[in-house]
């Protein structure tokens, strides 16, 4: 679509010169009053997401509403989107906002975040999706054994969304990252659609046994226990500390490997698991791991004093503690009320088991503002022989023992575990990991030597032709992810729809006006432009929340939405609203 | 007839008004090289920012080189300062933000004059136990941290306005960062009206207004407050120049406002390509750079001007 509109083609085309001098004016949206207001909340944390927020609200706004943009840091977003009940943004709530949402494991499962069972503060539908027909393909999805019932599923999940768009899925963002080009072994790095360092497959060439090597991570941390968090700049500072029971091989087969399970058997229905722990491995304590700290860990997340903000999808797998137990040293015994692939696929392969030695002794309460969740500070462990371990962070039986973090150097330090139960190939013994924020300033720091890669947050797509291969090996990776403008859906007018015209006048009509709102909404989003402007051209136009490279897309049903400010405006007249 | 000649001669010279203090520092201020190039400058940017929707050659908002598929790109006849990450024509953005930082500037110092006028005057003239809770208090706002308090009340203000009527002011963003740098931004002003209604309290021709009668306000805003305006302007000239700044700072650490178009807004969506698309970077700091520097030079030359040990 060209567009050209120039203030001397206004002035030609209208022929109202004297709006000229109001500045700005170019939308037939402008010439009258707005038909709402909404809050559209900018994360101020990237420029490049700054950039395509503002052009979102601008675009927006062209549909004759009145968007109050402002840019926030994630510690105002957080708290309204949680506790906010789903109250509009005026009333303490929110009404969109903008971020980068992936699943937390190679399998998606959507039912974490869009099931009406997943609501906030135990869940992590922060958006309210309330549909039943998402949530009965969700759960046929979750509860599908056989290849073909789960495919048609989980098409029939992405169908409903593309038709009522519950959010506006912008993008889907290729990684592009700078390496150290004497760092081998990065690309061996899988951690769910995280992208993770796994820094004990480094190799530094020329380093020596005893290679030092740092990762930048753009976000400082909020919560560095598991069960508290799958955010990025979470996940970059705690995940090599801890193992999951299935990890992933690699980032390009996709394929699950045992890691603190050797393995499992399943009943024909699919609801009695038998979990067989590997033996011999110890915490960074020197404690012994057993069958008790996975039963002790999915106890905790079941347990709504911790406030997981995975208790929710917990709850809809286990439904409670009697699920699960002990049936032996190195055995986990499972019996679901149902079989779900949020078991095998989330439970199993993507949440972290954490020691009950440490956790057992500190308070739901205390659990947050604790050395073991801050890294801050020294606590002593006492372990089942009567002697203390002193530990810095996180105690877990991962590849890298914490040792802390420098605040002066926003720096999170780790030595390499020389008790670890697999081997690795690499040569770096201290990994540091620190918190930079800009793309120039990492860059900067990359060619100065004092980092040796850093995480895909930093969109340095638009800097590639400014790396020197001499310091900076450009690799690019599948992201998983999308980048979304999500909207609060116990919203009166794109939510509910009960405050449009068309809502007012016929309630039962609400649901199908706000849905012509947001695809509204939808069409006046410019995506192809974002993705080679903006994104320069790493990435694909959003359509749903599904990794548009992962097989469970329906490349067949969807289509791109095509950006038309006049169909825009054709939904809001839908809606009830007259230009 | 001789005497009338020299009557009428004598009356023409008595009718030539001695030239005042204002023409007199307008006259040492021609002479002032830099003090013109200083106002040179800023008569352009005004200049600039009240010809901006004219001479603008897009919309403030036109991002038609994004949705061409055009951003970034290097000047050209048709973007002359080419265009940036956002598809903005970087000229039109800096014409736009011309009004922008002059509000900023004028705005902040015209509630920084106010309060350090009234604050300063009232300590300086009464002097007393009212200069020493005054000049404590001016004490306590220079070692504020002030950009830590901006930035805090920016994002707390945000909050506390939403669902209120305040929030239909437009640019309220920009206004409350205006209202919160004149809000810190009075206490040099404070200590120099200070010092000069101290000064100028004891002077003859004050002594001279009290003793026909003139009230205290006569005094203060007919004999004391023209007097001391020269030092003020000086000062609140080079202020100006501060303000203007210090919202590009505000504006680069991303707490701007996203309705508002600002120089220093500019500046930070666009620092990280500087390699890529420089036009897009210096283009903002060069208009920066230009009125700041317009200012402080105007400052200077009115400094020379206005005081009296320069002839």
């Amino acid at each position: 679509m060209q567009v050209n509109q120039t203030r001397r083609n206004f002035l030609k085309t209208t022929g109202a010169a004297a709006t000229a001098l109001a500045g700005g004016a170019g939308t037939m949206a402008h010439a009258q009053a707005p038909f709402f207001r909404m809050y559209m909340m900018i994360p101020n944390n990237q420029p490049a997401r700054m950039i395509w927020g503002t052009l979102a609200a601008q675009q927006i706004s062209k549909l004759g509403i009145d968007v109050q943009s402002s840019y926030v840091p994630w510690s105002v977003i957080t708290p309204r989107r949680t506790n906010g009940e789903g109250k509009p943004h005026a009333d303490g709530g929110w009404d969109a906002y903008l971020e980068r949402y992936y699943y937390n494991s190679i399998t998606p499962v959507p039912n974490n975040l869009f099931s009406s069972t997943a609501f906030p503060p135990n869940g992590q539908n922060f958006y309210y999706v309330d549909d039943p027909e998402i949530d009965a393909s969700l759960a046929d999805y979750a509860a599908a054994r056989e290849e073909a019932p789960r495919m048609e599923a989980i098409t029939r999940f992405q169908k409903r969304w593309y038709d009522i768009q519950p959010m506006t899925i912008l993008f889907y963002p290729e990684d592009v990252i700078a390496t150290n080009p004497k760092l081998s072994g990065f690309s061996g790095t899988t951690f769910n659609p995280v992208f993770f360092p796994d820094p004990e497959n480094w190799t530094i060439a020329d380093a020596g046994d005893e290679a030092s090597a740092a990762f930048a991570s753009w976000q400082p941390p909020q919560n560095l226990t598991p069960m508290y968090t799958g955010g990025y700049s979470d996940a970059n500072v705690f995940g090599p500390v801890f193992n999951r029971l299935y990890e992933y091989k690699d980032w390009d087969s996709k394929e699950i490997q045992p890691a603190l399970a050797t393995g499992h058997t399943v009943s024909e229905d699919g609801r009695h698991w038998v979990i067989t722990l590997r033996e011999g491995v110890r915490w960074h304590s020197g404690e012994e791991f057993t069958a008790e700290d996975v039963v002790f860990t999915w106890a905790m997340i079941l347990n709504e004093a911790y406030a997981s903000p995975f208790n929710a999808p917990f709850k809809e797998i286990f439904a409670s503690p009697e699920a699960f137990s002990a049936t032996g040293k190195y055995e986990v015994t499972v019996d679901l009320p149902k079989f779900t692939v949020q078991f095998e696929h989330w439970v199993m392969n993507a949440m972290q088991v954490m020691p009950k030695h440490v956790l057992e002794g500190i308070a739901p309460e205390d659990l947050r503002a604790h050395p073991f969740n801050t890294w801050n500070g020294t606590y002593d462990v006492t372990l089942s022989d009567g002697s203390t371990y002193s530990a810095k962070g996180g105690v877990g039986t991962g590849p890298w023992i914490s040792e802390g973090q420098d605040q002066m150097r926003n720096t999170f330090v780790y030595t390499k575990n020389p008790d670890y139960w697999k081997e690795t190939p690499g040569n770096v013994t201290t990994y540091y990991l620190v918190n930079i924020q800009g793309s120039d300033a990492v860059l900067s720091a990359l060619r100065a030597g004092e980092i040796d890669a850093h995480d895909p947050m930093y969109d340095i797509g638009s800097l590639v032709d400014t790396i020197d291969p001499s310091w900076g090996k450009v690799q690019t990776y599948d992201s998983y992810k999308w980048q979304h403008v999500c909207y609060n859906l116990r919203h009166p007018i794109f939510g509910t729809g009960v405050d449009t015209p068309l809502g007012r006048e016929d309630p039962s009509r609400a649901a199908e006006a706000a849905a012509y709102v947001r695809q509204a909404f939808s069409h006046a989003m410019p995506r192809e432009q974002i993705v080679q402007e903006i994104a320069s051209g790493f990435g694909a136009p959003g359509t749903v929340p599904m990794p548009f490279t992962a097989p469970e897309y329906a490349a067949d049903l969807l289509k791109p939405i095509e950006y038309d400010l006049e169909i825009a405006r054709e939904f809001m007249t839908k809606a009830g609203y007259v230009y | 007839m001789a005497s009338i000649d020299h009557i009428s001669a004598a009356g023409t010279a008595r009718t030539d008004k001695p030239r005042g203090m204002w023409a007199q520092g307008w006259a040492r201020f021609r002479r002032n090289r830099t003090g013109m190039l200083g106002l040179g400058l800023v008569s352009f940017v005004v200049l600039v920012a009240i010809l901006s929707p004219l001479i603008a050659p897009y919309a403030a908002n036109d991002q038609s080189a994004m949705m061409n598929f055009g951003s970034r790109s290097g000047p050209s006849l048709a973007h002359p300062f080419g265009t940036d990450r956002m598809g903005y024509d970087v000229l039109t953005r800096i014409v736009y933000g011309a009004p922008t930082a002059l509000a900023v500037g004028l705005g902040t110092m015209l509630v920084a004059s106010v309060l350090g006028l009234l604050i300063g005057g009232i300590s300086g003239y009464v002097g007393g136990w009212a200069d020493e809770v005054m000049m404590r208090l001016t004490e306590f706002f220079l070692v504020l941290p002030v950009f830590v308090v901006i930035l805090a009340v920016v994002r707390l203000f945000g909050v506390i306005v939403v669902g209120t009527p305040l929030e239909d002011i437009p640019y309220l963003n920009l206004t409350t960062i205006v209202l919160l740098l004149g809000l810190f931004g009075w206490p040099p002003i404070a200590r120099i009206a200070r010092a000069e209604f101290m000064r100028l309290k004891s002077m003859e021709f004050v002594e001279a207004a009290r003793c026909i009668g003139a009230t205290r306000s006569d005094i203060l805003l007919r004999h004391i407050l023209p007097n001391a305006m020269p030092s003020l302007v000086v000062v609140i000239a080079l202020g100006i120049g501060s303000a203007i700044l210090s919202e590009a700072m505000v504006s680069f650490l991303g707490f701007g406002d996203p309705e508002a178009i600002s120089w220093g807004q500019l500046l930070y969506f666009n620092y990280a390509q500087l390699k890529v698309s420089p036009w897009a970077s210096i283009a903002p700091s060069t208009a920066i750079f230009i009125t700041v520097l317009g200012f402080n030079l105007l400052a200077d030359g009115l400094s020379d001007a206005f005081n009296p040990r320069v002839k």
